[in-house]
């Protein structure tokens, strides 16, 4: 096994290129998911190639539709500039601990693909491009095509999460809301991101994403699309409907942290409190 | 003279701040070898036969077979093996333990290990019980046959895990005969007795020194003895350093935890007042007794608290169960008991339409009154006081009347409550004997020699400053190292909180010895040993008389939100009052007050462990929850005066006060938050839900 510090992306997709590797952005979930008992290295049975300090993934961008964010950014160094939208730094200050933020990155959180990761809950919800490169291709995948389940993506092997794009887009009221186990330093028995768009009281656009509650972040786009074209008011009055529609196709479950009836619940009254604010 | 009060810098505050401080898993010696336990994975099963690969050189297990004497844990109840032998009784328990000179071989032979098991069926219901205990006060018959009204709740607690930061530990040499461990240990003497049982040995084959400690919250109190004698035998037999270090997911499926609880409470009404409780508890002890029968008395004792009931029928269990033992924990019994009571009282003032307030007041406890066991509380109670102060200092009055109405999610409790001081009952006169000594050398300094331990709770700094105090010396004229049985009398364990009162008090006893001795440039030593005050009366068998010798007591106010559509608490303020008698250094205190609220209101609304088939489902740090500084509120706490004439400048108890009486608090300002009974806690955002849902249907 080897220790690889690449210089360049392009030494860096060299690398990768060769075969199967640990690719290690901060580590803070590879090195929990590694470790051996006290005092032995960590049992990692791959090469690894460490990414977080490639010079060529750290970049925020304007450009023209949207904002591209280097794969290597540290999730603290998002949480405080300004052309990162509002809801996903809102999203981010409760990301971890303030340490891990240090680290941490949206490229990992993507590639460690937990339901209960917090930034994923949002992208989701932006319309998230993946940006996949290999020393073959590029390729810009929609998040939902990138994540299929706990700890599985289609990224292969001779991949990496180059940047991240969020589309440009402007709401007219935007709420994340993390149900943890505590109120700092926990991981999400509930999640939610809810974004919405009115003009003279019709619902143009309306995005609502969940998490910890399915394999996946969950987003439903045909139920979001039946409430385009809506006056507000009425989308307010079919919210037990709306309610009684995700409770049906996400599939919490039980475990340490809570428990599957908790987390429909709590689905429901987040979902009904965010479409009552457009009354 | 200065107010021993007044706040100084904790002396060892600077080397643990600096990382000089030495932990046990800072020792490197020479030749040092690495020692694991192989575990059961079973809740009961009996081991049909064990497979030892052949090993690698230097690699060695020890089980059963190698116990030079008794293959028992001494303590009260000698039922916990060392190494299980015929069948295991929980997961977790230890078959083996496997030396290695270096971790890696270590880790491959416990792996490599094979034990052949026949499952047996497994119990973890309360049936089987280990330990009986009750008690009477006056006629609680008579007073229930003549009872306006009945009133019946039961209540219910988990498990509470100590989560200190440093994890169990010791290193074991071996030198001229003797073997030495060093740990990381609130009782030094009982890991010593221990081993003198286990090993069957003299006095002087075994040592045991305390490593600095990085908190235990008692959950370093009789655990450590296990392991002691587990990792002796191998030192013994191989006559090199050893060293075993627990990891976090060992630690917290392997070590003891806060017994789960369900008590029964019946009281008997009439005339608007409580003239009798009938109260059974019942504890979890999990696989062994160990020390569930003392925890079960302290539970009892702590049945009215803070209130005068003229009549009590109190009775307890503590069960087996094939999970992992329980043991002591901060509070040890006290605050599942006071939870009940706490509730039970606020619940009776409801249930008569009186307001629960105002009837909990009228059966506070006054001074001369009868305690639970007919014991007198001798000493001034200052309650009333400290009642009136704290509700001012949270604005409780407006606070409450504000919260009842509808669909505001706010709420407040308040807890009243006591906590013994020392051992229960003569076990400071009969079992303990606490024995101090100061010797002072030829350059006028004055080393302080007991067994007390200093795991965070500030006893090198408080007993320096009761020494230095009466000997009116310079605080580095007093010197105190940590406790090393070739050096120090017995002066019992680091527990019940009775260091800063029995241990200091006897070490201000001997410094006025040494004060009228007192000769320049002379070594010699004092000694003292405890005497109990002669008024203090208890028997054993029947539970009656004086339980312990002093008492502290504690207000609690915990006000809460809970958002009604998460269902989350969130902790907004939390005001105390304490009477610990005299505060030895009144920013130690502080400390004692913010920690042990933070552990006691968690306790109630955020801490939740459980098992299944007795595999704890909380394995570590990312899954047991404790509070962040974002979860804790502010804190507002007062501590009064009210000096115990035993007590060194009048302190009595204080490490476990602050935790007793912060569940009861936070889960009353629950209920009024949400507007339904809590019978249960930790009060959880889950159960809140089921609450919730179960009364809106």
């Amino acid at each position: 096994m080897r220790h690889i510090i690449p210089e360049t992306l392009e030494e860096a997709l060299h690398v990768i290129a060769q075969g199967p590797t640990i690719k290690l952005a901060g580590g803070t979930d590879i090195m929990v998911k590694h470790r051996a008992s006290q005092g032995l290295a960590a049992k990692l049975r791959q090469d690894v190639v460490y990414l977080l300090n490639v010079p060529d993934l750290h970049y925020i961008r304007k450009e023209d539709n949207g904002l591209r964010i280097g794969g290597m950014v540290p999730i603290e160094t998002l949480l405080h500039h300004d052309d990162v939208p509002k809801i996903l730094r809102d999203t981010l200050l409760d990301f971890a601990s303030p340490g891990l933020r240090y680290v941490a990155t949206l490229a990992g959180n993507i590639a460690n693909a937990s339901p209960a990761g917090d930034a994923l809950v949002t992208l989701y919800a932006l319309d998230a491009l993946v940006r996949l490169k290999s020393l073959e291709r590029t390729r810009d995948v929609p998040i939902e095509a990138v994540i299929v389940g706990p700890s599985q993506t289609t990224i292969q092997d001779d991949e990496l999460i180059e940047s991240v794009f969020l589309p440009d887009a402007s709401f007219t009221h935007t709420e994340w809301r993390k149900v943890g186990t505590r109120r700092a330093d926990a991981i999400s028995k509930v999640a939610f991101t809810g974004c919405v768009t009115l003009d003279n009281d019709i619902v143009q656009d309306i995005r609502l994403a969940f998490g910890a509650v399915f394999k996946t972040v969950y987003r439903n786009r045909s139920l979001e699309k039946a409430l385009i074209g809506q006056h507000r008011h009425d989308v307010v009055k079919q919210s037990d409907a709306l309610c009684e529609k995700y409770l049906e196709n996400i599939a919490p479950i039980d475990d340490q942290r809570s428990n599957a009836s908790y987390r429909n619940t709590v689905t429901k009254n987040l979902l009904k409190a965010f479409i009552e604010k457009l009354s | 003279m200065k107010n021993i009060s007044d706040s100084i810098p904790k002396v060892d505050a600077h080397e643990k701040l600096s990382g000089s401080a030495k932990y046990v898993s800072d020792y490197m010696l020479e030749d040092m070898h690495y020692a694991k336990t192989v575990r059961s994975p079973h809740a009961k099963a009996k081991i049909k036969a064990i497979h030892i690969p052949t090993l690698k050189p230097g690699v060695h297990v020890f089980g059963a077979k190698d116990i030079p004497a008794k293959n028992h844990v001494n303590m009260i109840f000698d039922d916990w093996p060392v190494f299980a032998e015929e069948t295991v009784n929980h997961v977790g328990e230890p078959v083996l333990l496997v030396v290695a000179p270096d971790r890696k071989l270590l880790k491959e032979t416990v792996d490599a290990i094979q034990v052949e098991y026949d499952p047996l069926t497994p119990e973890f219901s309360l049936k089987a019980f280990a330990v009986h205990k009750a008690f009477k006060k006056g006629d609680a018959e008579k007073a229930f046959s003549e009872a306006d009204e009945i009133i019946e709740e039961t209540y219910e607690t988990g498990y509470q895990e100590q989560a200190y930061i440093e994890p169990q530990g010791f290193i074991g040499t071996y030198e001229d005969g003797k073997t030495t461990l060093i740990g990381s240990i609130q009782c030094p003497y009982y890991v010593k007795n221990a081993l003198l049982v286990t090993l069957g040995c003299a006095e002087n084959e075994v040592q045991v020194i305390q490593a600095e400690v990085g908190g235990a919250f008692g959950g370093k109190e009789e655990f450590p003895s296990l392991m002691a004698c587990q990792l002796a035998i191998a030192v013994r037999t191989l006559k090199k350093p050893i060293k075993m270090i627990y990891e976090r997911e060992e630690d917290m499926a392997v070590t003891t935890k806060r017994h789960p609880s369900k008590t029964r409470m019946r009281a008997a009404i009439k005339d608007g007042r409580v003239q009798a409780i009938e109260a059974h508890v019942s504890l979890d002890a999990g696989a062994y007794t160990g020390l569930s029968g003392v925890v079960l008395s302290r539970a009892m004792l702590a049945v009215s608290s803070a209130y005068t009931i003229p009549n009590l029928d109190v009775s307890g269990h503590a069960y087996i169960t094939n999970t992992v033992p329980n043991g002591a924990f901060r509070g040890f019994g006290a605050p599942q008991m006071i939870f009940a009571i706490e509730m039970f009282m606020h619940h009776i003032g409801k249930a008569l339409g009186d307001d629960p307030y105002h009837f909990r007041r009228k059966h506070l406890v006054k001074q001369g009154d009868l305690t639970a066991t007919a014991g007198i509380y001798r000493d001034p109670i200052l309650m009333d006081k400290m009642i009136d102060k704290a509700t001012a200092m949270a604005d409780y009055h407006k606070k409450v009347h504000a919260y009842n109405a509808p669909d505001v999610y706010r709420g407040i409790g308040m807890s009243w409550f006591l906590h013994g001081c020392g051992f229960t009952g003569s076990g400071e006169a009969e079992h303990i004997k606490s024995k101090v000594r100061l010797r002072k050398d030829e350059a006028n300094r004055v080393h302080i020699l007991v067994a007390a331990v200093d795991m965070g709770q500030g006893a090198k700094t408080t007993l320096r400053k009761v020494v230095a105090h009466v000997l009116k010396l310079p605080l580095d004229q007093v010197i105190f190292d940590n406790p090393d049985t070739d050096r120090v009398p017995d002066s019992g364990p680091t527990v019940a909180s009775r260091t800063a009162m029995i241990v200091g008090g006897l070490l201000a006893r001997a410094a006025e010895k040494l004060k009228t001795s007192w000769e320049d440039g002379v070594a010699y030593t004092v000694e003292e040993q405890y005497k109990q005050p002669d008024y203090i009366k208890w028997d054993e068998d029947t539970m009656q008389g004086d339980a312990y010798p002093a008492y502290s007591w504690g207000v609690n106010i915990v006000e809460v939100a809970v958002d009604p559509v998460t269902y989350q608490v969130d902790v907004i303020g939390i005001w105390s009052v304490y009477d610990v008698g005299k505060a030895l250094d009144e920013r130690i205190i502080m400390g004692q007050a913010d920690g042990g609220q933070a552990q006691g209101v968690a306790y109630g609304y955020l801490e939740v462990m459980a098992h299944k088939q007795g595999v704890l489902q909380h394995k570590n740090m990312t899954d047991y929850i404790i509070p962040t500084s974002v979860d804790m509120a502010p804190t507002e706490n007062v501590v009064i005066d009210n000096p115990y004439a035993f007590g060194p400048y009048g302190a009595k108890g204080a490490g476990e006060l602050s935790l007793v009486g912060g569940a009861p608090a936070v889960a009353q300002a629950i209920e009024q938050a949400i507007g339904k009974k809590i019978c249960k806690i930790p009060a959880t955002p889950e159960h809140i839900e089921e609450l919730m849902r179960r009364e809106s249907h």
